[in-house]
């Protein structure tokens, strides 16, 4: 059936994100926040996740660049994008994103410009990666008929619930 | 500068169950008091999820978004059992908002957080007048005691 079809892509794809470290199982305790009263909890966080890294990655971006063009750097402004961005990732369960915010805040503590703007391409490609897995994810959850589950019809090795 | 207060449902969220959901430890844990916290977080997605896991646990959650949002709630009599702050919040930052929240004589549990782990914040923020202080996400296994605590 086509509801179990869309089930099992639904699965799939959630699987895929913890199977490929994008996600760890603070994103699980983030779904279990979800209820009947609220259903869609979990998108509506993903949603300002996404809204609010995009500015941080932005402003990071920005704050960096304008070291090239000699422009003076709020350097404290770019420490706020940088915990901003962290907060975040950490509050959905974000895994790779933060290793790579945190090479970059290591560097920020240090006075190391040079070596936060060799980080932020893998920074931008990791967050980039974890944008279009989730924009991909929820766009099919609304799908969903009700009474239908997310959850992956067979055992799985990170399920919501465990 | 606006003292931006949501008192309801940040994000539109209307609060977890108050029979609670700590499935990690196998059943469902709820306070048995009438609790309060304040969450003062400037970062949409921490504090919507920290909101959401105290509500979860019966706890009566309120958030902002700005120390001063938060000295100003306390000081028009709101009083919370727990007030967790983050660090790096605009303006006047996580210590200085413990502190004036001190002066007010408000004895709450202050439990500062932070995404980034540093041993002079942590000094700051516990000079200030915080109990603790954090390194994000909030978790369960961080919240039930300390709520258990409360309840007791």
């Amino acid at each position: 059936m086509a509801g179990s079809s869309l089930q099992q892509q639904i699965a799939s794809m959630r699987q895929s994100l913890f199977d490929e470290g994008l996600l760890n199982e603070q994103f699980i305790e983030l779904e279990k926040l979800e209820d009947a009263s609220d259903p869609n909890f979990v998108k509506n966080v993903i949603n300002v996740f996404l809204t609010d890294s995009l500015k941080n990655v932005t402003g990071i971006e920005e704050s960096l660049l304008h070291l090239k063009a000699d422009e003076p750097l709020d350097i404290t402004e770019l420490g706020k994008f940088l915990h901003r961005l962290k907060s975040g990732c950490l509050g959905i369960g974000a895994k790779k994103v933060p290793i790579e915010v945190e090479k970059m805040l290591q560097c920020y503590e240090a006075g190391d410009m040079e070596g936060m703007k060799t980080i932020l391409p893998t920074m931008k490609q990791e967050y980039n990666i974890l944008e279009n897995k989730l924009e991909a994810y929820f766009e099919l959850l609304p799908h969903i008929e009700p009474g239908q589950s997310s959850d992956p019809p067979s055992k799985g090795s990170t399920s919501s619930g465990e | 500068m606006g003292a931006a207060v949501d008192h309801v449902t940040p994000m539109g969220m209307s609060g977890g169950s108050a029979e609670g959901n700590d499935k990690s430890e196998g059943q469902r844990f709820s306070c048995k008091s009438k609790l309060t916290a304040l969450v003062a977080d400037n970062g949409g997605v921490c504090r919507a999820i920290q909101t959401a896991l105290l509500r979860s646990y019966g706890v009566d959650t309120e958030a902002v978004e700005t120390g001063e949002a938060a000295v100003e709630l306390i000081a028009s009599g709101a009083t919370f059992n727990l007030i967790i702050i983050e660090m790096l919040l605009p303006f006047m930052n996580g210590p200085e908002t413990a502190k004036q929240i001190r002066a007010m004589g408000a004895e709450s549990k202050i439990l500062g957080i932070t995404a980034f782990f540093d041993e002079r914040d942590q000094q700051e923020f516990l000079a200030a007048g915080a109990d603790d202080f954090i390194e994000k996400p909030l978790s369960p296994e961080i919240v039930i005691p300390i709520i258990r605590e409360l309840d007791n």
